[in-house]
This record gives structure tokens, sequence and C-alpha cells, in this order.
């Protein structure tokens, strides 16, 4: 942990970073999730914060949404050389805020169901997860170990959660 | 008994707020299934135009650009007018040119989740000043007016200085900016009015002219999406700058507001609130290592 200040990336919401360095990842989670994916042979570790579900047509196709973001993760770990088979899985976020007014029904749990549905279908497993609840997360990605380290978002900070 | 009863009258009516509540969230899945089958048939259509699009809005000016740096060599000494004429043709080309590829880059990057959010603390008059520097030959060939104010509600006295992605909200306000002009009449004025309120700043664009009717407010913002899709339309352009600019007004953590301005014409209102330095990486008090150790 000593290293933490070294390599460092905050993960902004809708975008993607990999890494085959070693190199700490944050990002904050509302309703929205990241899927952490690891390739235990070769340690390169790549991380996604999506917010909705399904891309729908609106807007631009970008990882803002589920099915986008967690295709392009791993097409960008496969173009990185990893192999399909030796890629797991770790899933964080989701939680319902009762700050967040959204015309989505549920997003956080939708964004939940996305994730194992799709990472599942993928034939890809999942480690570790910590989603659902009540509380914001801020969790921190080791992508040259797979490490993900969490912390829960205390009432007057969860404005800053997406 | 009564106690049973009243037991069962619980369930039933549990059951009954559960089948709303399910059949609620069913119409709205319904809903937004003839949306996205909407879009798919948009999309179908698109496909049509694609070719043609490309061809205007790149080949051409590329093919214009060539021809006349070709015509430019050809002159003699002494045809400075003509020259001029003709760099000023090329600028034009070049320009718009330039404007397109920064938006199809940017709607590339955003798509591929690779947007990076670089902080920097800016003036808004700078920003502002530059933006009309930009758009001066436009706005002269139209004999447009560009109305900007300032309105700093958190210190009156001060100017304003604001921290976030410059260059994303550059290219925000410049496709705005580049809509109205584009929609405006000619002898007509564009107002942008900043304000500074809260820790939120908020751009208001506002022009005079043809407007959008409320139904297609939302789809502008859409990819490709241009509410007159006529090849000779006179509309250039991808389609591609509101999309960009919802885009990356979400990714700073602001939203967009469309209305119609108060005498035709609309007005987009972008609020960006300002970013705060993160600087908190000492601060690992509090982690939990999550349930595996490791892979």
């Amino acid at each position: 942990m000593s290293n933490v200040r070294q390599m460092k990336h905050f993960l902004h919401p809708s975008t993607i970073w990999i890494s085959k360095e070693q190199q700490w990842v944050t990002t904050i989670l509302g309703s929205c999730v990241s899927v952490c994916l690891f390739d235990k042979k070769k340690c390169i570790g790549g991380i996604n914060h999506f917010m909705l579900p399904y891309w729908n047509g609106e807007g631009l196709e970008s990882p803002r949404y589920g099915n986008v973001a967690i295709a392009q993760l791993l097409q960008k770990m496969l173009d990185f050389g990893v192999k399909k088979e030796d890629i797991v899985c770790k899933i964080f976020g989701g939680a319902e805020l009762l700050t967040e007014q959204v015309s989505v029904f549920n997003v956080g749990r939708r964004n939940i169901e996305l994730a194992h549905k799709f990472i599942s279908e993928l034939g890809i497993p999942v480690t570790s997860s910590s989603t659902g609840g009540k509380l914001g997360r801020k969790i921190l990605f080791n992508t040259g170990t797979g490490e993900v380290l969490q912390k829960y978002l205390v009432k007057n900070n969860q404005n800053e959660a997406k | 008994m009564n106690y049973s009863g009243n037991k069962s009258e619980n369930e039933m009516e549990n059951c009954r707020k559960q089948l709303l509540q399910l059949q609620s969230e069913n119409d709205e899945l319904l809903r937004n299934l003839h949306k996205v089958n909407e879009k798919l048939r948009d999309s179908e259509r698109f496909k049509g135009h694609f070719i043609s699009n490309i061809t205007n809005e790149i080949v051409n000016p590329f093919a214009s650009v060539l021809a006349l740096a070709g015509n430019i060599q050809q002159l003699n000494e002494g045809q400075m007018g003509t020259a001029h004429r003709m760099a000023e043709l090329i600028f034009d080309e070049a320009f718009h040119l330039d404007f397109q590829l920064k938006n199809i880059f940017a709607a590339a990057g955003n798509e591929a989740g690779m947007d990076e959010i670089k902080l920097s603390g800016f003036s808004i008059k700078d920003l502002s000043d530059h933006l009309n520097q930009y758009f001066s030959k436009q706005l002269k060939r139209k004999r447009i007016r560009l109305l900007t104010s300032f309105i700093n509600e958190s210190e009156p006295d001060e100017s304003l200085m604001f921290l976030s992605d410059r260059e994303k909200l550059d290219l925000i306000l410049k496709n705005l900016i580049s809509n109205s002009i584009k929609f405006s009449h000619d002898d007509s004025t564009i107002e942008i009015v900043f304000i500074f309120s809260n820790g939120i700043l908020s751009v208001e664009v506002s022009d005079h002219g043809k407007g959008i009717v409320p139904d297609n407010q939302k789809i502008i913002f859409d990819r490709f999406k241009q509410l007159d899709e006529k090849i000779n339309s006179i509309n250039t352009g991808h389609g591609l700058g509101l999309s960009i600019v919802l885009a990356y007004a979400n990714l700073l953590g602001g939203t967009v507001n469309i209305n119609d301005n108060f005498d035709g014409g609309i007005r987009i209102t972008v609020s960006i609130p300002e970013s705060a330095e993160t600087n908190d990486w000492d601060d690992l008090e509090g982690f939990i290592l999550d349930s595996e150790t490791s892979y």
C-alpha cells in the first residue's frame, strides 16, 4: 500500500482503464457499477464504471452503459493479449441511494443484474462482489494484483457518488 | 378469526402493490423497447445516408482545398487579390473540416471510454474571447452579433475563474454556438450568458432561429441525428455535435437543458459543477480488502 501515490488513476464515470503495470485505480460508486477484470497469468487488470444498464440508442454508444462498458473492457483486455479463460471478475456498486432521482426504475439493482448476467454469459467467474445496499462506495483496484479495497461512504459524502 | 382475516387482507394488499409495481416496470420496459425499435429503424435509414454524408463532409472539402491550392500555385505575380480570395476559401473549407474532425475524434474517444478529465483553472472571460475570435468569420458573414454577459453570483466583484476541463467545455460551447449560427437568420443576435452560482457554472446559449418542436427536443442529442436529413439539406455536419455536448457535460458531472426561446429559436443551458481537486490518496483509513485477498 505504500506505493499508492506512485502509480494512480482516478476513474471517471463512463470511462474504462486498463494497465499492464501495477497501478491503483480509484473510483466512487453510487448506483453505478464497476466491473474489474483481471488476468491471473499475465497480471493485467482493467476496470470500468457504468451508470445505466443498457444503451438504448440515445446519445453516444459509450461505456456510460453496462452492455457497452463490459463488452469494451473485455475487448480491450483481449487486445492486450489476454485469454478469456484466464480472466476472473469482481463486481462493485449498484447501491440504491435515496438522494438520487433517476427516471429508470431501480437503476442500482438493474446495473448489478446486467453485470452478473453479462459476465455469466461470457463464462467468466465472479470471485468477489460487493453490491447493493443503501451506501455509496469508494474502491481502489490494483491492476497488477487484482486486489480491490473498498470503503462505504458516509451519508454526507453521498452526493459525490455517481 | 379477525386476526387471520386481517392478515389475509394485508397479504392481498401487499400482493396487489407488488403487482402494480411490476406492471409499472413492465410498462416502462415496453416503452423503452418501443423507443429502441424506433432508433433501430433510424439507424438503418442512416446507413443509406452515410456515404453521401461522408462525401459531403469530408471528401468534397478536401478536394476543394487541393484544387484551390493547385490554382494558387498557377497564379502569376500581381494576382495577390485572387490569391487572397482563394486562401479565404481554403480557410473556410479547412475550418469546417477541422471542426468536423474534432467532433468525430471526441465522439470516438467518448465511445471508447478513453476520455480523461484534465483539470485546470481558467478565466471564463478568456474562454469567451477565444470563442468570439474562433467564430468571427462565420458571425461576420451572416452579420450575427454575439452578445456575451457574465454574472458571478458568488463573488460579484471578482472576475470569473473556473476549475474544470477547459478543452471539453470549449468543445461543448463551440458546438452550441456553431449550431446557433447555422440556424440563425442573417442580421440576428446570439446571446451567451455565463452564470456562476453556488459552485456551478451555467452557460445559456440562446438564438432566434427556427427553433425545435418539443417532440424533437430529446432526439437531437442522439448521434448522427439531424432533423433535416435530406441529402441536399443546407445543414452541414454529421449530427454529432449535440451528442458530444451531452456526453461531455455528463462527464464533467453536469446537465444540459433545452428550452424554447421567448421569441422563437432555442435556449440551451449547460450547467457544470466546478471540479474539486481530489488528492485523498493518503487517506486509506477505513478501506477494507474485498473478501478475496487476491485472485
